[in-house]
């Protein structure tokens, strides 16, 4: 919702786009989830693992917890 | 009377004491109902202390007020800042919830002075027993090794709350900002303090404890003596106010700038400050974590530590404990944790250095960035204190190697002090006389660092006196006599009084002389054999004129900081008020009023020049806008 | 957001002192304060992965790990990605302020949040249900234990959060311009979620599986 430079303008359209981004990360999380259940019972590789992790939670830092925010709404001077 | 018996202090204490002793006392009868729970007919009851006083804690919390506006914040309430002393008298300020950082500086400097009061008073009781050969009036060795614990954690107790007191009260001063970020969370680091220093204190009298103030297990583990549980909780209790000022302070320096304030003209003295913060933020949480484990070992029987499992878990392919773990854990905060006393110490010496030398201090921007890289190198060296440990040998030599490093970025900071120094115009009032004083004793500590971390020597000298010796000068020269200097310094700032040259003049010329007897006499007898937390030794050691002349520099040390306890007090209570700018300082606090009003400064202050520029023809640092009419 | 701050403004009341930062500029320090305690937080959650890599290991095997019932964990670990997921939502509705699917996707999260929960303290510590391992179990019951239960401490306080943010919201205490609590409230609960994606493949998935004999 960041997005919305007017909020005022925010129409609907807008919205049902930062939703399904939402859900499209969502979906994409699901599946990495389910590739390192397999991965972890088929082929235990602690490296694969740990990527998978590290590619989850770049997901979740950048679109669920909007880290950049920090930057672009935070400079003071 | 009337006023201190309804402030907050009091209030947190009874609630704390109240919620204590009831939750011990329904937990204990709880547990005695159970089957299968043994609890002693006589003595603590172990959990029961533990739970009660965790509870107690949050009593202290609740009753004193201090998470009061969070609690209206969630019913969905705007509760405001609450500003000035609400129609009581203006000293209740300090012992009730304040959110001003100047209030919350000095609450942490009285609180600071006073547990190092009682910190040094258990040193001199143990000195006294080690002037002699022989036990002197201590009836056992765990009273020792209770009291040589208890003032080794209670002095870190009263160096955090140093800590707090300079960055709380010259942070945002230095900065032109009205308050710290988060001024709230400020209040509660304070508060969180008191309980956890309750906590800590009455371990002494609730058991004591002897495991140092390291509380190495397997020791720690299986000691009988149940102090340790409240030494262990109040150390970890005392975490939280750190990381909470330590992000307090960072957030602050970020985002509440003076305007034309950039980060290379910060005051050199925020810059250590938010090094230190950057290190207390983070690894106290991983200190946290050994504490806990520890705690969970003791009470809920969690196998972290202890390398023995049974026959059947072990048969299994189960792992066991390992006591190696919790030094790694433990040290990863401990080690920095000495950087976080000792950065904003050498930073309030590079901000007062160019003030009495009259001259532009040294290398701005190498100092600046000396503070970070220490805070950095910091975090990767925690292993030389394991170097004699069954610790693979290929993991020491890198540590030694980092630990060698630390000397770089120190010695940055001594060259810059020595060419700051250079040719200088040099003035030698009290504060001054601390500063060099603090370099002198802090070479010392720096000098004989090396030796330590260097692995061949390090065999020959760990657990010696020499560490001892080492541990302390660093300490002083590093946090002590800079915190001193920064009291005389800014007292009239704070008080708008002048403290007595004189005394002080004798408070130093006691202090740094017997500190430096001290210390050398120390690494002496660590060389010659003399082991550290030990509450005897041999005649035949040789070492009885040095043992009894480090008794009497502790004496004189003592001595002299009831000195200037009294030249503060007695100078506070004068009426002559001191003079605007008593040092020619630059820096934009001195060109405001004494003490300094409720927002610091009158109108937004603009920086337009460097910090540092002494002696040159017309160079301004910053714009402070003065009382009406101008 | 707007040029003139106090409409908004009812912490500072009529008069705006201009040495004391704005509600805007608080919300940015907010913010920035919040993650640094993220921050400090990846200490704590690294000290326990670290405990976990150094005990949980075999000098022959190299790393181990209990060998513990798989498809709870995965579903649960589902669970909690399903409370992220709904957060996000409510998050996007409080800055739209679409108070239906505020409260519907708040409601999620908690519910979604006390499954995970409940499901960790039943089905994988054991409490009123069968038993694979126990605090005393070795290297392995400790660092299970302190793992999951230091987890599950977050987890608690991020319900307890996530509560307090949705009454607020019932009550129409968050705008377009200022829904920071709703904004505070998200990002605890996905670094929450955020531990869980590390700790889960660090317990099930990685080493080879040692079973632990319960009596």
């Amino acid at each position: 919702m960041s997005d919305h430079s007017h909020p005022e303008k925010a129409g609907s359209a807008i919205d049902r786009n930062v939703y399904r981004k939402g859900f499209n990360t969502f979906l994409v999380l699901a599946v990495l989830t389910v590739v390192e259940y397999f991965v972890g019972l088929w082929f235990p590789s602690a490296v694969l693992l740990i990527l998978l992790a590290i590619a989850k939670a770049a997901l979740v830092l950048n679109i669920f917890m909007g880290i950049t925010k920090l930057w672009r709404g935070g400079d003071h001077h | 009377m009337k006023y201190f018996l309804t402030s907050a202090l009091v209030r947190g204490l009874v609630g704390q004491i109240v919620t204590t002793w009831l939750s011990y006392s329904l937990i204990r009868s709880f547990r005695m109902t159970v089957e299968g729970w043994t609890v002693p007919e006589v003595g603590l009851d172990e959990p029961a202390v533990v739970l009660a006083c965790i509870i107690g804690l949050f009593g202290f919390l609740l009753s004193c007020g201090v998470v009061t506006d969070w609690l209206k914040m969630m019913a969905g309430h705007k509760p405001h800042l609450k500003h000035g002393a609400q129609g009581r008298p203006g000293w209740t300020r300090y012992v009730n919830i304040d959110v001003n950082h100047k209030v919350i500086g000095i609450q942490y400097g009285l609180n600071s002075i006073f547990i190092l009061l009682i910190g040094g008073l258990l040193a001199i009781l143990f000195r006294l027993e080690l002037a002699m050969p022989g036990l002197q009036f201590l009836q056992s060795g765990d009273q020792y090794n209770t009291l040589f614990s208890a003032h080794g954690i209670i002095m870190i107790a009263a160096i955090f709350a140093g800590v707090g007191a300079m960055t709380n009260y010259l942070g945002p001063v230095l900065i032109g900002a009205s308050d710290m970020a988060f001024p709230r969370l400020n209040a509660f680091s304070y508060w969180v303090g008191v309980p956890s220093a309750v906590i800590l204190l009455a371990g002494i009298f609730l058991g004591g404890w002897d495991t140092g103030w390291v509380g190495y297990p397997t020791h720690s583990t299986t000691t009988k003596m149940i102090g340790v549980q409240m030494f262990l909780l109040g150390f970890y209790l005392n975490g939280f106010s750190s990381i909470a000022s330590g992000l307090n302070m960072v957030v602050t320096a970020v985002y509440m700038r003076a305007k034309g304030m950039s980060y290379f003209r910060m005051p050199i003295f925020v810059w250590a400050a938010v090094a230190a913060s950057i290190l207390q933020a983070t690894t106290t949480q991983t200190v946290g974590v050994a504490l806990t484990m520890v705690v969970a070992q003791r009470t809920l029987g969690m196998n972290f530590f202890t390398p023995i499992l049974d026959p059947e878990l072990l048969a299994a392919g189960v792992p066991a404990g390992d006591p190696i773990l919790f030094q790694h854990i433990f040290w990863f905060y401990s080690h920095p944790a000495v950087y976080v006393w000792i950065l904003p110490g050498l930073g309030i010496i590079s901000e007062l250095l160019p003030v009495f030398t009259r001259k532009p201090l040294f290398g701005y921007k190498w100092i600046a960035l000396s503070s970070v890289g220490i805070a950095l190198v910091g975090m990767l060296v925690w292993a030389h204190h394991m170097l004699t440990s069954s610790m693979p040998p290929t993991w020491k030599i890198p540590f030694m190697l980092s630990t060698l490093l630390v000397a770089v970025p120190t010695g940055v900071k001594f060259f810059s002090w020595l060419a700051t120094i250079w040719e200088g115009k040099m003035r030698f009032p009290t504060p001054m006389l601390f500063v060099l004083g603090s370099i002198s004793v802090f070479l010392l500590g720096g000098l004989s660092g090396p030796i330590l971390g260097t692995i061949g020597t390090d065999m020959h000298l760990h657990d010696t006196y020499f560490v001892v010796g080492h541990f302390h000068a660093t300490v002083f020269g590093g946090f002590v006599f800079p915190f001193f200097a920064a009291i005389y310094y800014w007292f009239p700032k704070m008080t708008g009084k002048m403290y007595d040259e004189l005394l002080g003049k004798i408070h130093f010329w006691i202090m740094v002389p017997g500190f430096w007897v001290m210390s050398l006499l120390q690494m002496r007898v660590g060389v010659l054999g003399m082991r550290r937390r030990i509450a005897d030794y041999g005649p035949d050691l040789g070492i009885q004129v040095e043992q009894a002349l480090i008794t009497v520099a502790t004496l004189a040390i003592g001595w002299s900081v009831l000195i200037m306890i009294y030249n503060l007090v007695s100078s506070v209570r004068k009426t002559e008020l001191a003079p605007e700018n008593p040092w020619e300082s630059r820096s934009p606090e001195f060109l405001a009023p004494s003490p300094l009003p409720e927002f610091n400064y009158l109108a937004p202050i603009e920086v337009v020049g460097e910090p540092y520029d002494y002696g040159l023809e017309g160079a301004t640092y910053a714009v402070v806008p003065t009382p009406a009419g101008d | 957001m707007s040029a003139v701050a106090h409409g908004h403004d009812d912490h500072h009341g009529e008069l705006h002192n201009p040495m004391e930062p704005t509600r805007q500029e608080q919300i940015v320090m907010n913010r920035f304060g919040l993650w640094l305690f993220c921050f400090s937080e990846v200490f704590l959650f690294a000290a326990l992965l670290a405990a976990r890599f150094y005990l949980w290991r075999d000098p022959d095997v190299g790393a181990l790990r209990p060998d513990l019932p798989q498809a709870p964990a995965l579903i649960f670990t589902c669970v909690l990605l399903v409370s992220s997921f709904f957060m996000n939502r409510a998050e996007v509705a409080a800055a739209n302020e679409d108070r239906a699917t505020f409260n519907f996707s708040m409601a999620s999260t908690f519910v979604m949040g006390l499954i995970f929960l409940v499901g960790v303290i039943v089905l994988e510590w054991g409490v009123g249900g069968e038993t694979h391992i126990l605090p005393t179990s070795g290297a392995f019951g400790a660092v299970f234990f302190a793992m999951t239960g230091m987890h599950a401490i977050h987890v608690i306080t991020g319900l307890i959060f996530v509560a307090i943010v949705w009454r607020n919201g019932n009550l129409g205490n968050y705008s377009r311009e200022d829904h920071w609590g709703v904004e505070a409230c998200a990002i605890y609960w996905h670094f929450v979620d955020l531990v869980w994606i590390f700790f889960y493949p660090a317990i099930y998935l990685i080493g080879l599986a040692v079973h632990i004999p319960i009596h």
